[in-house]
């Protein structure tokens, strides 16, 4: 059943697209720059994404409940997905503006670095069973893994990059012609959207799957005895 | 290629995986759900 977050998802992310592809071009790099209105957003979403996997942490380990684990666990596959569509689409606006695909900027490492810590977060989710340790673990790397994100951000600050500096997120006025920032906002709202309509299904998908494992340890015991019976009375012969 | 067939192609890349990774959840919703009546 489609929900009215869905379907608001649905809605803005067709404007968004629509939007990002009617706009005039950049007066510089053409319509190749249109790639903007998908990079932009899915890397700010990417930040959020970990934002909300650091707050949800810390909600966890000041009171323990489990609701906030599967919060911080769902947002962060979902800051997963993000980065990476972040990743391959700046190759892919790189590659013609740039010449290349990659290169060994401050920006692109980091933001790399910050996908690759995250899938080692989904992976130690992944290591035990028990949702109380399993909690405590990834709360604890959840935190500090979003140390890195302020780094990533201001990374075209501090360091010369061929990655361009911040257009909108900047002091004084945002260096972008209004037509492209309607589009480019439109674009962020549209991916703000769709990351809460993802989240709200992730997390009901975490809470099904923990049901399904509470249900198979209560039922272990019993399907154990069940296989060990014979030995048992074997035993007592 | 052209300007075009690279924005074709971010935002195939974009909005293919974004749908897909919801269709995808939702399956795996059903199929947790149905487990779970099963047992």
């Amino acid at each position: 059943m489609k929900r009215p977050i869905e379907i608001a998802a649905a809605g803005t992310m067709l404007t968004a697209l629509v939007a990002g592809l009617a706009v005039p071009p950049d007066a510089v790099q053409g319509d190749v720059q249109r790639i903007m209105y998908v990079h932009v957003p899915s890397a700010w979403l990417a930040y959020l994404a970990f934002g909300v996997t650091l707050i949800a942490s810390v909600a966890h380990l000041r009171t323990r409940d489990l609701r906030w684990d599967r919060r911080a666990g769902a947002s962060a596959e979902i800051g997963v997905v993000f980065t990476g569509l972040a990743l391959a689409t700046g190759m892919l606006w790189g590659k013609p503006v740039w010449g290349v695909w990659w290169t060994w900027d401050a920006r692109l490492v980091l933001t790399a670095a910050m996908f690759f810590v995250y899938l080692a977060y989904l992976a130690l989710r992944r290591a035990t069973d028990d949702p109380v340790i399993r909690g405590k673990r990834s709360a604890v790397f959840g935190i500090v893994a979003a140390l890195q994100i302020p780094v990533v951000h201001f990374s075209v600050v501090w360091w010369r990059s061929l990655h361009q500096p911040p257009t909108i997120l900047r002091p004084g006025e945002p260096q972008i012609d209004p037509p492209l920032l309607f589009a480019l906002l439109m674009a962020v709202t549209a991916f703000t959207v769709l990351y809460a309509a993802l989240l709200r299904r992730r997390v009901e998908l975490a809470e099904a799957e923990d049901a399904l494992l509470t249900t198979a340890r209560i039922e272990e015991p019993v399907a154990g005895s069940a296989v060990v019976g014979p030995l048992s009375r074997g035993e007592g012969a | 290629m052209s300007d075009w067939g690279w924005v074709t192609i971010a935002y195939v890349l974009v909005y293919g995986t974004l749908g897909t990774y919801l269709v995808s959840m939702t399956s795996r919703i059903r199929r947790a759900r149905r487990a779970q009546d099963g047992r």
